[in-house]
């Protein structure tokens, strides 16, 4: 008998975890609508970065395609620009949705566009 | 003072003079000849026309020494100054000659560049020559044992004209050896050129009636063979001395004088009169413009022959002269192409790779030209060079490869939305508290 019940609980687990799952899922999706529903920043940054992930992918199928890097540095800085861009990009949301102590909202966009241009500036010269 | 002017004078007229006077050795390295021999063996009288061809057809001074008198002395060298040029070695026996004629003073005098040719009889165990001839990897029957052949009828063994293994060394000419020949085992060695081939049927046999054991049977024997160690001085080993004698020699002689002729260097001499590799392009040099990776290069090298009947070199045509460049593997191995007389040096053969490309890979390259073939001279020439890889400012920039216009746009878009979206996060109308802050508050 005993091995009866934990299939049972099983089987009812598996439903559980299905329905928990698609909770969560439309839950985090609610919440994340709510969060940018009113903030156009948030929005502006979340564009962006579909972007760069988009472009990241578009090179990746480029090499794929002709089948050789050979200019490698060239793609090297062309996926890095775009990861760099990324990474920075979700600092600067991190920061607006929660803000670090005694760095304001401000000076973290500041700085953001500060490690932007150096980010250009190396990728620019490592192309060449 | 005057004195020393006259002197020089003196000099210079001498050095005109040996230059004037034309040369009549036909060999390329020298017409001193020493012949040794034995008269209780043979007399010297037998072999008068072998004698008067090497004087009067190939050019040497000839010089004998007839070894059954015990006061006689063969000199190869004098201290370390080797007096003769070439060595014929007859069948000579006796603990006398095997004192004068040690194996290992053959050995130096070959060592030296002193051309030998040595000739074993089945009647006479010459053992310092046998010893002589088993360091150079050619294996002489014992005394008493001779070749016999009972298939062809005849007591005479001969070899047809198209017998010969090695064109380079004589070609197209019968030989006949008599019915006193001692065959002979080779080792497989490259030095080695094996000349003539006993026949299937042909085998050894002891003429004392023992039991001892056959030295060669069928085509493992060989009657004749050549040998060129590796700072080409030439040996011939016969294994005959009736096809030597006058009984034979009308008959021989064409073959005979052929192969005598490249033992003495008459022929199949090589010689390297240049080496140059240059760019394909500018055909600028080495020095005035060193190599880097990738770049077009062209190897070129004059190789000449030694011409003993005209006495001069001249152009050496091959189809088979093969240039390496290495770098521990090689790299390229180019079969080149002759181009006629060497513009520079009539003399002289051009050979050329044409251009080729150097490997894209750095590093000292190793210019060689390794000319190995069985009856002539063996040609080593290498150069070894560095070659550099590219310097920062020679790789192409981006805008020249058109592969990475994709990954330069990437970037470019990727600078493009940048700014747009700093100018519309900066006029962006809703203030930073509106949203998430707002609801954890409610929250």
């Amino acid at each position: 008998m005993a091995p009866v019940i934990p299939k049972k609980k099983s089987a009812a687990g598996k439903e559980d975890i299905q329905k928990d799952f698609t909770e969560a899922i439309s839950l985090s999706l609610e919440s994340y609508k709510k969060q940018v529903r009113n903030n156009p920043k948030l929005r502006l940054i979340d564009i962006f970065c579909c972007i760069l992930v988009a472009i990241a992918l578009l090179e990746c199928s480029f090499v794929a395609l002709v089948q050789d890097n050979y200019p490698f540095n060239a793609f090297l800085a062309g996926f890095i620009i775009c990861v760099g861009q990324f990474v920075l990009l979700m600092c600067l949301r991190l920061q607006l949705t929660n803000p670090f102590q005694g760095i304001s909202k401000n000076k973290a966009f500041g700085e953001f566009v500060i490690a932007s241009l150096i980010l250009h500036f190396t990728c620019l010269h490592f192309i060449n | 003072m005057l004195g020393n002017h006259f002197l020089h004078a003196l000099l210079a007229l001498c050095v005109a003079l040996t230059q004037l006077v034309p040369c009549l050795a036909r060999s390329a390295t020298g017409d001193r000849a020493l012949l040794v021999f034995d008269d209780r063996v043979d007399e010297i009288a037998q072999y008068s026309q072998l004698i008067e061809s090497l004087r009067e057809q190939h050019g040497l001074a000839v010089d004998t020494v007839e070894l059954s008198d015990k006061a006689a002395r063969v000199d190869l060298f004098n201290r370390d100054i080797r007096l003769y040029d070439h060595l014929l070695v007859f069948p000579v026996k006796g603990k006398h000659f095997a004192k004068q004629l040690a194996a290992k003073k053959l050995l130096r005098f070959t060592e030296d560049g002193g051309n030998v040719v040595a000739v074993t009889a089945p009647r006479v165990a010459s053992d310092s020559v046998h010893q002589y001839l088993n360091q150079l990897g050619i294996y002489p029957a014992p005394r008493t044992q001779h070749l016999v052949d009972l298939v062809s009828g005849t007591d005479v063994i001969a070899a047809a004209s198209n017998a010969s293994l090695n064109a380079h060394v004589y070609s197209d000419a019968a030989l006949v050896f008599g019915d006193s020949v001692s065959p002979a085992l080779l080792d497989n060695r490259p030095q080695i050129i094996p000349l003539v081939q006993a026949s299937k049927s042909s085998f050894a046999v002891s003429a004392n009636k023992t039991r001892e054991q056959s030295w060669t049977q069928g085509a493992q024997g060989y009657i004749a063979a050549a040998f060129q160690n590796n700072q080409n001085a030439r040996a011939l080993w016969l294994g005959s001395t009736q096809a030597l004698s006058n009984a034979n020699f009308a008959q021989n002689a064409q073959a005979l004088g052929e192969m005598l002729k490249w033992t003495f260097q008459e022929k199949a001499v090589l010689k390297v009169t240049g080496v140059s590799h240059a760019h394909a392009d500018s055909g600028l040099s080495y020095d005035q413009l060193p190599y880097k990776v990738t770049d077009d290069v062209v190897y070129n090298i004059s190789i000449a022959q030694w011409d003993g009947d005209a006495a001069q070199w001249a152009p050496y045509v091959a189809d088979d002269v093969q240039f390496e460049l290495r770098q521990i593997d090689p790299y390229y191995r180019i079969t080149m192409h002759a181009l006629g007389a060497d513009p520079r040096d009539a003399t002289a053969e051009l050979y050329s790779t044409g251009a080729f490309k150097m490997p894209n890979r750095h590093g000292m390259f190793t210019f060689a030209t390794d000319y190995q073939r069985q009856g002539v001279s063996y040609l080593s020439e290498q150069d070894i060079k560095a070659i550099r890889h590219l310097a920062n400012d020679e790789y192409p920039r981006s805008w020249e490869i058109t592969n990475a216009w994709v990954y330069a746009a990437a970037i470019a878009s990727v600078i493009a939305s940048f700014v747009g979206f700093v100018f519309f996060f900066v006029t962006a109308p809703a203030s930073l508290s509106d949203g998430f802050t707002d609801d954890k508050k409610k929250n």
